[in-house]
């Protein structure tokens, strides 16, 4: 059970990530920032899970990376969608959504 | 990815800390920015990110396992697109890809063709017990270097049978010493005929090669003398492939053969060839004594000596062997002593 959940929340910081990088290329700072922007600073995710798992995204072929000058002029790894990626963000998402209706249909109280 | 990104990128061991670098500059910034003073902005960026070393452990983890499978992926891209290119020339010049092709067998037969002889005579070790202290000797002869017919017996001439007795009977370096002459035979069976790899020997060869019979006996000193009995070993390979292991093969000795039905240690069948002429052959004709009497040191080299050919031997007095052993006495006597 314990490790569901686990592979289900890696599975969701998945589709976060790539859905962050559906809008464009950004680095790794940029995707935490807009996730923490986006969810009111709800969604904060931890630079311990969120390097690996781009590390493992791009292993796997979902994201792309290459290093380039950031709007400071540093150096810094942008992280883009790949044609793969997208596919399986439109899948993922597909599922994420029933499985979330199906979860609030049952936990919304009945009028 | 272009050229240029490709030079920015650090080494994938690098690569995490570089970014992690990168994160926490961008972070403290933010925390500046926010009212939180420089020293302040650091220890809460790096706070934040936690055990560092293990993030980063993490991310080299995958990084170096992505980049090995990159490299295999392009490798495979690279030899395809060159298998690709180079068909598309040769379809264009078949010719030219004909010769190409036969160009490269040829190569590729004749490397091969040198280094099974290289790897056979001189990489391998004789597949005898002590190969180290195996010597092959010959008679130098500067005195023939000039001689427009037999010049090339001068550095090489082999041992006959009174070079082989002195030999034995006056060296102190050696613990036993044998005398042999490679060549081929009929072996004449009742239903064909082969021709097979004979050796003629002195009965001290199998104790010097450390080799021992493995069904019937080895030669009786009685048989070790001119005009002996004929007698004849076979080898293991070939009595398991010509008499299918039969291990009655030592006892039948009716059949007429040329070569006898080379039992194991047993007198062989009749033969019609002439007996063999001492002085020629030198082989059979002068090895009397057994060489286990020979007064030398008991851990000194041993030395099989060469001995002349001399005119075709007696199908009968013959130690027969197959041609493995006949190639390995062969590489033997390439060895300069």
């Amino acid at each position: 059970m314990a490790s569901q959940s686990r592979d289900r929340l890696r599975g969701t910081l998945d589709i976060l990530i790539l859905r962050t990088l559906s809008a464009g290329p950004r680095h790794g700072y940029a995707i935490a920032r807009w996730l923490a922007d986006e969810s009111d600073e709800t969604v904060r995710v931890e630079e311990g899970s969120l390097y690996p798992a781009l590390y493992r995204l791009e292993e796997r072929g979902l994201a792309s990376s290459e290093w380039r000058s950031s709007d400071g002029g540093r150096p810094a790894k942008f992280y883009t969608l790949t044609p793969q990626g997208r596919k399986y963000l439109r899948a993922e998402t597909a599922d994420w959504l029933a499985f979330a209706k199906v979860v609030t249909r049952i936990l919304q109280p009945q009028p | 990815m272009s050229d240029g990104a490709q030079l920015f990128r650090p080494p994938v061991d690098r690569e995490i800390e570089k970014e992690l670098e990168f994160h926490i500059a961008m972070r403290v910034k933010d925390l500046i920015a926010r009212g939180n003073s420089p020293a302040e902005a650091q220890r809460i960026a790096r706070a934040e990110i936690g055990d560092m070393a293990s993030v980063m452990d993490e991310c080299r983890t995958i990084g170096r396992r992505r980049e090995r499978q990159m490299n295999r992926s392009r490798i495979v891209d690279e030899i395809i697109r060159d298998v690709a290119f180079a068909v598309r020339l040769l379809r264009r010049r078949p010719l030219f890809a004909a010769l190409a092709i036969f160009t490269i067998a040829l190569g590729i037969g004749a490397a091969t063709s040198i280094f099974s002889v290289v790897d056979r005579v001189l990489l391998r070790a004789l597949p005898f017990s002590d190969p180290s202290r195996l010597v092959a000797v010959w008679i130098a002869q500067p005195s023939l270097k000039n001689d427009p017919v037999i010049a090339r017996l001068a550095s090489r001439t082999v041992l006959g049978a009174e070079e082989f007795s002195a030999l034995r009977d006056g060296a102190t370096s050696f613990t036993s010493i044998a005398l042999w002459a490679n060549g081929s035979g009929m072996l004449v069976g009742p239903t064909s005929t082969e021709q097979v790899g004979v050796v003629r020997a002195t009965a001290s060869l199998l104790g010097v090669l450390g080799e021992r019979v493995a069904l019937g006996r080895g030669f009786a000193p009685d048989e070790n003398v001119l005009n002996g009995p004929k007698v004849a070993l076979v080898s293991w390979e070939n009595w398991t492939s010509r008499y299918g292991g039969d291990s009655s093969v030592p006892a039948c000795g009716g059949a007429r053969r040329r070569v006898p039905p080379v039992r194991l240690g047993q007198t062989a069948a009749e033969s019609r060839d002439p007996p063999t002429t001492p002085g020629r052959h030198g082989i059979l004709s002068t090895a009397r004594r057994d060489s286990a009497s020979t007064p030398v040191p008991r851990n000194g080299p041993r030395i099989v000596t060469a001995g002349p050919i001399g005119q075709r031997p007696s199908a009968c007095s013959v130690i027969a062997v197959t041609a493995s052993v006949v190639a390995d006495l062969e590489r033997l006597g390439r060895i300069p002593a």
